[in-house]
């Protein structure tokens, strides 16, 4: 269960994060 | 989880999302350069998001307890593993990025002539490549485990310090003062992990040393170590809790290794015991250990253990070989309480001659409300019990049958053993929810 959890919080840290760096990369480039 | 845990656990996710997103929102904060096109900052927005992640490494892999305790240390350290993956992407995906869409940046992989920030570049993904293969591969490579920690920890510290140098050398998102500050926090961070982990605890466990007061050998390679508090009064935990162990050397060696505790979490002497099989180069020397050699513990962590945990009436453990110190250690402490909640205990060995504890466990089963059933690997002839592995059959046959609802299922033995009761459980209708597995390997 504790490891099953862990495994969607890698993925959706992983996305979250990845999306963060579309955002600024799209800011940014402007 | 109760409910406190709970919450610190939420707190502590939150924290990390904020942690490592912290770095993309500082790009964005205050004065910023000209922006370059999308994939350009597409890549430098990777670059930073994995700095971030890894410096949050440091801080997961620090023991602190109170971050441990809300998810358990098995748990932490899975979570370690797989966000290692995923950080060393972010890494690659920086420079991968720019050599694919910018021909002039290959040639910063030229050691000869590139500048010193790409320098810094370069040597600080090729480090942390190094260091994830041998992580991932530390077996099929045959890095001795105590070499393999010794080398991990000190990758990770020259990558850190390569990436860090590189980003300020590069100087992009990093120039004003404020957001120089900044990013030393976070190299502040790792530096601070590092502290706690390999200078202050070290420190603390060499002003509370331990003694061998007993070394006993136990069937199946297994030694009884039994340790008394030398000038203080011990420490207290809870019986499934295990503990990083020193011995032969100094606590500030980095050698020390993870250990159920196998005796009474309710002994109040002080005296603290482990069960440990003789598995690798350091478990095959314990049998030298000598009463008054001194020993160092630090501990206790962990959350596989009834006492973690609300309601459980019903309790049915399962061992797989040298998993019965953890297990011995519940049931023990439940002696001392005579404590007559119902257990069945499913015990998983090669052969009769290997099962540690059996007597121990027949003398168990006369004082509380116990039932043990052993499943060999390779029978005795004659043998009428169970044979073969700890499958879905064999926990069907033997899953308690009264209280259902309060049944709680803990779990601990070699990975590919938890897999199968883990899936066999969920079959026969034990919430995932009350399944506890404790995994060995930590590394």
């Amino acid at each position: 269960m504790r490891h099953r959890i862990a495994y969607w919080l890698v993925a959706g840290m992983t996305a979250l994060i990845l999306l963060g760096a579309v955002l600024v990369a799209l800011v940014q480039s402007g | 989880m109760k409910g406190r845990q709970r919450c610190r656990g939420i707190i502590w996710i939150a924290l990390y999302l904020v942690l490592a997103l912290a770095p993309l929102i500082f790009m964005l904060v205050g004065e910023r350069p000209m922006g370059r096109e999308f994939v350009r900052e597409l890549s430098v927005a990777l670059g930073f998001a994995g700095i971030g992640l890894m410096a949050l490494h440091f801080v997961m892999t620090a023991r602190i307890k109170a971050l441990k305790a809300p998810f358990g240390s098995d748990v932490v350290y899975f979570f370690h593993h797989r966000m290692g993956i995923v950080t060393l992407a972010f890494w690659l995906a920086h420079p991968i990025i720019l050599f694919i869409r910018f021909e002039w940046s290959r040639a910063l992989l030229n050691i000869f002539t590139a500048p010193w920030r790409a320098k810094f570049g370069v040597a600080s993904v090729a480090v942390i490549l190094i260091l994830v293969v041998i992580s991932v591969w530390r077996k099929k490579l045959k890095i001795e485990y105590t070499k393999w920690r010794i080398w991990h920890g000190a990758l990770a510290v020259l990558a850190m310090a390569a990436v860090m140098t590189h980003a300020y050398m590069v100087g992009r998102y990093v120039g004003t003062p404020a957001k120089r500050a900044i990013w030393l926090s976070y190299g502040t961070i790792c530096v601070l992990a590092v502290a706690y982990l390999r200078v202050y605890k070290p420190w603390q466990m060499l002003r509370r040393p331990f003694r061998v007061a007993e070394i006993v050998p136990e069937r199946g390679a297994v030694w009884s170590l039994l340790l008394e508090p030398e000038g203080h009064a011990g420490i207290r935990f809870r019986a499934g809790q295990f503990a990083w162990l020193t011995a032969f050397r100094s606590p500030f060696s980095m050698h020390e290794h993870p250990f159920s505790f196998a005796t009474s979490a309710d002994d109040d002497s002080g005296r603290v015991g482990f069960a440990i099989k003789e598995l690798g180069d350091f478990t095959r020397t314990i049998g030298q250990l000598k009463p008054g050699d001194r020993v160092y513990i630090d501990g206790p962590y962990g959350v596989f253990c009834p006492d973690c945990h609300t309601d459980v009436d019903n309790l049915l453990l399962i061992a797989g070989g040298v998993g019965i110190a953890t297990m011995i250690s519940i049931l023990r402490t439940m002696a001392d309480r005579d404590d007559q909640r119902p257990v069945t205990l499913l015990y998983g060995n090669q052969d009769w001659e290997s099962v540690a504890y059996r007597e121990e466990l027949a003398e168990l089963e006369t004082k509380l409300n116990l039932k043990v059933v052993h499943v060999l690997e390779r029978p005795p002839e004659g043998w009428e019990g169970e044979s073969g592995y700890v499958t879905r059959e064999v926990i069907a046959r033997h899953l308690p049958k009264e209280r259902p609802a309060s049944l709680r299922a803990f779990v601990c033995g070699p990975t590919g053993m938890l897999n199968l009761c883990e899936g066999a459980l969920r079959e026969l209708d034990v919430p995932e929810r009350f399944i506890h597995l404790e995994r060995f390997d930590l590394a």
